[in-house]
């Protein structure tokens, strides 16, 4: 089995990560995961043993010592074949936002239990993500007010995804979301990964656009 | 090379400077070249004709022009020969007077000619060449108002040079100055000067005034905002410069008469659209501010130059201020004028915009009054000069003081203000102390100063002490012989010791409340701390199973970033509070494997802030009963319900597990202990029932904006 998948976490508290690990390779199957401690430790292995053909999931805790896990998430973007996870104490909207921005499909709380942990691997293993009321009601906020100009490309969400962001915001969870609109969780998670893709897209947008207000490019 | 150069604004308002500056000197070099005349006869009050040299005599006595044969070549009244007035009467008799001015002008180079005076004495009578020397202070000023005119319209043109309004107000500024060189002309010439050069020195004059006050008109008419088309501009244009033309054969009585009307039809209607003009500002402070300015200085230049010239010409009476001394009045319009349209400093000039309308408004009235009194009795119009005089020149003047002395006393005042916050708000009370002494070394430079006691501030010792009382606690200082020695305290220091010690004691108070909201603060994070992170962490020290332990450290966890979002005391929506409380509560008991059963219902829309002791009381309370349900209920159900009664915000929980002893599980008891007590705090309870076959806890929480909720705030 060793070589369909390739785990990575970059975590900077080593008991944790080695915790981490420890469950990663129980719930995704493989023998080992890579491990880094820094940026720097995390882009080494990256280029001397990533294997592009293989997928990759990598969880990414923001706070590192020599920079945010936001870069590495944002540099993963080019690797389609790489899931970016963040891993993060609490549940503080505005980090995780900026790393769903930045690429990550989903977050991690380490706050919690490291059964509950577990639990949540599986989850992702089964194509289930996490998604909080507020950071939901961020995200239809975001949504709602982007692009004022005609000009911009304005990535626009399904009246579908709005729903399902809309029920979250007042507190379903996504079971019960599932439920209330007689589809499958699965489905709904599927529509929080689109939600999260297109904030990606949005925020890679609002960069380019950015820089060439700037002139950078 | 030419061009960009010439469109630069700079390099235009010099090259147009210049042409403007060698019209100026060449009508300067004209002038100059004017023959004077050895007699001269002016207009005097009643009637009167005053020859220099000779006398008063009545203005339609005969004087006769006599050659050295002693022949009488042209006898003629005095009034032919006074040049100030210009001729008004039928297109014959001014005819003669032209004719007969034309003559004199002739008679004067004859050598030996006399004039022999109504009363039969003689006086010489002959040309004197002219010169740069013998012109007089008249004719510069009226040069120099005219070239400054046009130097201003220049100004505004170079700024804006395809702005209707810049290039209408340069029209004027050329003509005004076309204008001044005929009224320096007037100033200059003398019975000497040949009739033609004289004839069109007034025409020119009229049709100067008509342009000057055609393209004033024409400005206000289409700035800022277009009231009349340039059609009907280029009418009232034609109509005048008819009118002038037809002037120039005479067809008509009294031509002046009504090229002077025409003038003041042009200046009434500058006036009407001005008016307007406002009226449609009115909404725009900058325009307003333009238009205030505008208006003062035109009713200050239209009160000095109706006072002085035209009431009196119209009566028929001598001027009161010479024609170009009161011409000055333009150039403050035409000053103003030029600030508006150019936009400059307008918010600096508002306020002497107003105290100049003011001065305006004041002279008005004194003018009316003394115009009614002088028609009544018959006086002359001294009063009204010296009056006139005090009101435009004192008035700004006192104004200008008053603003002068205000500013140094503001910069005074916040000097104060400055150093009594660095007393007040030094670190340490030492400072405090050491800062105070500073400040009173810097604002009375004592000889010595030393501790003393005193309850108010007091001057000791004829002025030659100073008590005053430290605003911080303690005993006070006494200062001695002010600013070195060189003077004695006096009521003015002891009123600003007063200032400072008051300013000083409210600052202090100021920062002690601040500070005593500061430590409310800390109290209650340190109580946050204590109460719910520490008193669960201690349990916790004491548990063997690490399953328990695991959860206490998580809901430690959650305590310390509920403590966090309460020091950012930030207000969030009951809607918000409730969706994250619910998803909250639903995902932990369902990892629980408990079904949670929360309706999602209107109240989940409700926009209405909670402040953070509220907010975070009701995620203690619902976390608490969660946890504890986990723990300990067996249940396999939990039913949610929060309902809204006004301002009572009701929450039910509910499970069906087991229940438990009241009195007993001194855990549990521990945990709502502190709930109830934080409840309490904010004026909420909670009442639990439970039996067998379940727990409801029912949790009341007022969300008014009570004291409660802002005494932890200090």
């Amino acid at each position: 089995m060793a070589g369909t998948r390739q785990v990575l976490i970059v975590e900077d508290i080593a008991s944790l990560r080695q915790t981490l690990a420890d469950r990663a390779c129980a719930v995704f199957g493989v023998p080992e995961a890579a491990q880094a401690g820094t940026l720097a430790a995390a882009r080494d292995w990256l280029r001397d043993h990533r294997r592009i053909e293989v997928p990759l999931i990598a969880l990414v805790d923001l706070g590192l010592p020599d920079g945010s896990g936001d870069e590495l998430i944002a540099e993963l973007e080019a690797d389609s074949n790489a899931t970016c996870i963040v891993t993060t104490i609490f549940e503080d909207d505005g980090s995780v936002m900026r790393a769903l921005g930045a690429g990550a499909r989903g977050y991690l709380l380490k706050g919690e239990d490291i059964s509950m942990i577990e639990e949540r691997l599986r989850g992702l293993e089964r194509g289930e993500v996490a998604m909080s009321p507020s950071i939901a009601r961020r995200l239809l906020e975001r949504f709602r007010k982007q692009a004022p100009l005609p000009s911009e490309p304005v990535v626009a969400l399904t009246e579908r995804e709005t729903d399902v962001l809309r029920a979250i915001g007042r507190g379903l969870t996504i079971p019960e979301a599932a439920h209330a609109f007689g589809i499958g969780a699965q489905t709904v998670s599927t529509h929080v990964k689109n939600i999260y893709r297109k904030l990606n897209i949005a925020s890679r947008a609002e960069a380019a656009i950015e820089a060439a207000r700037r002139g950078l490019l | 090379m030419l061009k960009p150069l010439l469109r630069s604004p700079a390099a235009a308002m010099a090259a147009l400077a210049l042409v403007a500056f060698a019209l100026v000197a060449a009508a300067a070099l004209w002038l100059s070249h004017l023959p004077g005349a050895s007699l001269h006869v002016r207009p005097a009050p009643g009637g009167m004709a005053r020859v220099e040299p000779g006398g008063l005599y009545r203005e339609d006595a005969v004087a006769s022009f006599i050659d050295r044969q002693g022949r009488t070549r042209l006898a003629a009244p005095l009034a032919v020969l006074m040049l100030d007035r210009e001729p008004r009467g039928a297109p014959t008799a001014n005819d003669g007077i032209w004719a007969a001015r034309g003559a004199v002008s002739r008679l004067l180079r004859e050598p030996g000619m006399r004039l022999r005076l109504p009363d039969g004495r003689m006086v010489p009578a002959r040309a004197i060449p002219g010169s740069i020397r013998g012109m007089k202070p008249g004719v510069w000023l009226s040069l120099g108002i005219g070239l400054c005119a046009t130097l201003i319209g220049i100004w505004v043109l170079s700024l804006r040079p395809r702005e209707w309004a810049a290039r209408m107000f340069a029209l004027s500024g050329l003509a005004l100055m076309g204008a001044t060189i005929t009224i320096a002309f007037s100033e200059q010439q003398s019975l000497a000067a040949s009739v033609t050069a004289q004839e069109w020195a007034q025409h020119v004059n009229h049709l100067c005034a008509d342009v000057f006050g055609l393209s004033l008109a024409s400005l206000f008419a289409r700035y800022p905002f277009p009231l009349v088309s340039r059609r009907w501009l280029a009418l009232a244009s034609g109509l005048c410069a008819m009118l002038w033309a037809a002037s120039l054969f005479e067809p008509w009585t009294d031509m002046v008469g009504m090229e002077l009307s025409v003038v003041l039809l042009l200046g009434a209607s500058i006036v009407g659209l001005a008016l307007a003009q406002a009226w449609m500002s009115r909404h725009d402070p900058a325009l307003r501010a333009a238009f205030i300015l505008i208006g003062a200085s035109l009713a200050v230049c239209d009160v000095l130059f109706s006072a002085a010239n035209l009431i009196p010409q119209l009566l028929g009476r001598p001027d009161i201020v010479s024609v170009p001394l009161s011409t000055t009045g333009f150039l403050l319009f035409y000053l103003s004028l030029a600030v508006a349209i150019a936009r400059f400093r307008l918010f600096d000039l508002g306020g002497w915009a107003l105290g100049a309308a003011m001065a305006a408004l004041v002279a008005i009235t004194v003018l009316i009054a003394d115009f009614a009194l002088v028609t009544l009795t018959g006086a002359g119009w001294t009063l009204s000069i010296t009056f006139l005089a005090a009101t435009i020149c004192w008035l700004p003047l006192r104004e200008w003081l008053l603003r002068k002395g205000d500013r140094k006393r503001r910069a005074h005042d916040m000097s104060l203000l400055r150093g009594a916050g660095e007393v007040a708000f030094a670190v340490r009370p030492e400072h405090q102390a050491s800062r105070w002494h500073a400040l009173l070394e810097a604002r009375f430079a004592p000889l010595r100063l030393e501790p003393a006691d005193c309850q108010k501030v007091e001057i000791r010792g004829d002025g030659r002490m100073l008590a005053i009382p430290s605003p911080l606690g303690g005993t006070g200082v006494e200062l001695g012989f002010a600013a070195q020695g060189s003077r004695l305290f006096n009521s003015e220091d002891r009123a600003e010791a007063a200032a400072l010690v008051a300013l000083v004691r409210e600052l202090t108070a100021a920062r002690a409340a601040y500070e005593r909201g500061v430590q409310a603060e800390r109290h209650r994070i340190a109580r946050d701390l204590h109460d719910d992170v520490g008193s669960r962490l201690m349990t916790t020290l004491h548990r063997d199973d690490l399953t328990t332990v695991h959860a206490d450290v998580r809901e430690a966890m959650a305590d310390i970033r509920l403590i966090i979002d309460g020091m950012a005391g930030q207000t969030r929506q009951l809607a918000d509070i409730l969706a994250d409380l619910r998803h909250e509560t639903v995902s932990r008991l369902g990892l629980a494997k408990i079904p949670a059963i929360w309706p999602v219902d209107d109240l989940f829309d409700e926009e209405r802030p909670l402040a953070a002791v509220q907010n975070r009381a009701l995620y203690s309370v619902v976390r608490e009963l969660v946890s504890n349900i986990i723990r300990h209920a067996r249940a396999s159900e939990v039913r949610v319900a929060a309902s809204l009664d006004g301002d009572r915000l009701s929450l039910l929980i509910h499970d069906n597990g087991r229940g438990f002893d009241m009195a007993g599980s001194a855990d549990a008891g521990n945990g709502l202990r502190n709930i109830r007590k934080r409840l309490e705090e904010i004026g909420g309870s909670i009442a639990m029932t439970s039996d067998g076959h379940g727990t409801s806890a029912r949790v009341v929480l007022p969300l008014g904006s009570h004291e409660h909720g802002m005494a932890l705030h200090g």
